[in-house]
């Protein structure tokens, strides 16, 4: 299991459309903590935010096959949660709150016009709420995004000596010499 | 603005209609709101976040056969509670906490229903199934009652013992909450569902062998040419020489549905009868008889694996078969989501949790006392 949390997200949806589970859940493992903190915030509903990620996650499964994830699977889950969360905004009663502030919005500030633009200002703001996560989740989502964390750090989240941390890393980059080697030696001789 | 605008631009932007201005002002504005909002304690997020992939991957578990081998891999220990939950319900014996490593124990919880029946003998005494010890339980009319040590009550002895030709009656009756096997002394094998009733002679004497059914039951007859079975239930008598089938008859459902595993029964009420072959079920209501097939037959016997089954199945059709099981009262308040449920859960799960399955399909509820209010 634990592999799969080294993998690619576009390597999971390969594995996913495959009708893979550990892939499934590898998807649900990294996600559902930023997803979940994020939609918090602007829901303070335990339920209700609940709700839109057990939606979200069953119609990811149950449309696995014909999901067009094309796009990138965090721009995807990010602006379906967006979605929910606007959806659910609309239907609940005290609209005071939210009212106002898109209007002061509508004051003050201009829209980005660029959608691309906004999609990755999102992304940007639900990764950010990986600094609210429990340890373990956290180390989950930074070892996908390949977190250049220092031995040390690594030892610290993983509670193991930041020597065995070292041991493991050389021994990771013996192999990739090895794999590497005559191509080392055909591009520069 | 207006607050009505406002709701209008959502509504738009919702149903995918709004302008691209529109659009890019909504976006915008939701990257800047709330964001320093007060999070989710780390606690809460980690229960939820374990809890929401466990329903996920049982849901998957239940609902996905085509791709069992595949699911196999990952909720094979999923599977090996359910089986090992099946087989060691029918054993009557259950650690109940073992059951649902997810599910959190919930005060005045429901406990599932078990091994439980009252048996009426020609003279009118009763006897509690559950408190009875194994052997010997009775003598009626030359026939040996006993009760098995896998539980179940066995009739034997030969009809040429009886004393006389008048036939003498037993009733075996279910509780709600209830569930029970018997074998009856031509080795015909019943097993009787909760909340129902099944009254048949000690010994088969005559040219047939009947028996009268209210609620559920499923039955392996033996087979007999020369004695046909007749189980007679709501004004429809099913008849079979010898085969496999099952019978619902509860006063509460719609319809009397049998259903056909095996061989071939006569379905027949005052006016009509038809003939059915294995996996199909008739359908019996006000006096007409409806034969449907390729029905599935897991899903008809599934309680006798000790399972619920539900197939496109209404809030209503779950909860008459839940209020039977643990023995609950069901009350629904405001207006149900007329959405179906499809799946199967096990039958020996506490109440709490087989409704904590339903509410991740948006249905809540209210436990008050031995009531349970149903909201949406």
């Amino acid at each position: 299991m634990s592999g799969y949390n080294s993998y690619s997200d576009d390597e999971l949806i390969i594995l996913l459309k495959q009708g893979d589970l550990n892939a499934f859940t590898a998807i649900h493992k990294r996600y559902y903590g930023v997803l979940y903190s994020h939609a918090y915030k602007r829901l303070a509903d335990r339920e209700e935010v609940k709700d839109i990620l057990q939606e979200l996650f069953t119609c990811i499964w149950n449309n696995r096959e014909v999901i067009n994830l094309n796009v990138n699977l965090q721009a995807y889950l990010y602006t379906a949660v967006r979605n929910k969360i606007l959806n659910v905004y609309k239907h609940q009663k005290i609209k005071s709150d939210y009212a106002a502030s898109l209007e002061s919005f509508l004051v003050n500030n201009e829209p980005t016009p660029d959608e691309s633009l906004r999609v990755k200002e999102l992304i940007a703001l639900v990764d950010a709420e990986v600094k609210s996560l429990p340890a373990k989740m956290r180390l989950i989502f930074e070892m996908s995004r390949n977190a250049h964390l220092s031995h040390n750090e690594i030892a610290e989240q993983l509670n193991i000596s930041p020597l065995t941390v070292k041991k493991q890393v050389n021994n990771s980059l013996k192999v990739l010499r090895l794999k590497l080697g005559t191509h080392f030696f055909m591009i520069f001789f | 603005m207006q607050l009505k605008e406002i709701e209008y631009l959502l509504e738009k932007y919702n149903k995918g209609k709004a302008t691209l201005a529109e659009k890019a002002l909504i976006e915008s504005w939701y990257l800047t709101y709330n964001n320093d909002a007060p999070g989710a304690s780390h606690q809460q997020l980690e229960e939820d976040q374990e809890d929401s992939l466990n329903k996920l991957l049982f849901r998957i578990n239940s609902t996905s056969k085509k791709s069992y081998a595949r699911v196999f891999a990952i909720a094979a220990s999923l599977l090996v509670f359910i089986t090992a939950g099946a087989l060691i319900f029918m054993h009557h014996q259950f650690p109940k906490q073992h059951f649902f490593a997810f599910a959190k124990p919930v005060k005045n919880d429901i406990a599932p229903g078990g091994n439980k029946a009252i048996l009426t003998l020609a003279n009118g005494n009763t006897l509690v199934l559950a408190d009875a010890k194994n052997g010997k339980l009775a003598s009626q009319g030359g026939v040996v009652i006993s009760k098995t040590a896998d539980g179940q009550v066995k009739y034997a002895g030969s009809s040429q013992n009886a004393l006389s030709n008048t036939l003498v009656y037993n009733t075996a009756t279910t509780p709600k909450g209830g569930q029970y096997q018997f074998i009856l002394s031509d080795g015909t094998k019943v097993w009787l569902n909760s909340a129902s009733s099944i009254k048949y002679p000690v010994s088969f004497i005559g040219n047939e062998r009947r028996v009268e059914l209210s609620g559920e039951a499923y039955f392996e007859v033996a087979h007999n040419a020369a004695k046909p079975f007749r189980v007679v239930s709501n004004g429809q008598t099913v008849e079979v020489l010898g085969t496999h089938f099952n019978i619902n008859a509860y006063a509460d459902e719609n319809e009397v549905k049998t259903t056909l595993l095996q061989g071939s029964v006569k379905v027949s009420s005052a006016g009509s009868s038809s003939v059915i072959k294995p996996g199909e079920q008739a359908q019996f209501n006000n006096g007409k008889i409806n034969v449907v097939s390729g029905v599935d037959l897991d899903a008809a016997v599934a309680w006798k694996n000790g399972l619920f089954y539900f197939e496109d199945s209404s809030i209503q059709e779950v909860m008459r078969q839940f209020a039977r099981w643990y023995d609950v009262d069901v009350k629904y308040d405001g207006e149900l989501p007329s959405r179906h449920f499809s799946g199967e859960i096990p039958r020996n799960i506490n109440a709490t949790q087989m409704l904590d399955i339903l509410n991740f399909k948006k249905i809540h509820y209210k436990l008050q006392g031995k009531t349970i209010v149903v909201m949406p």
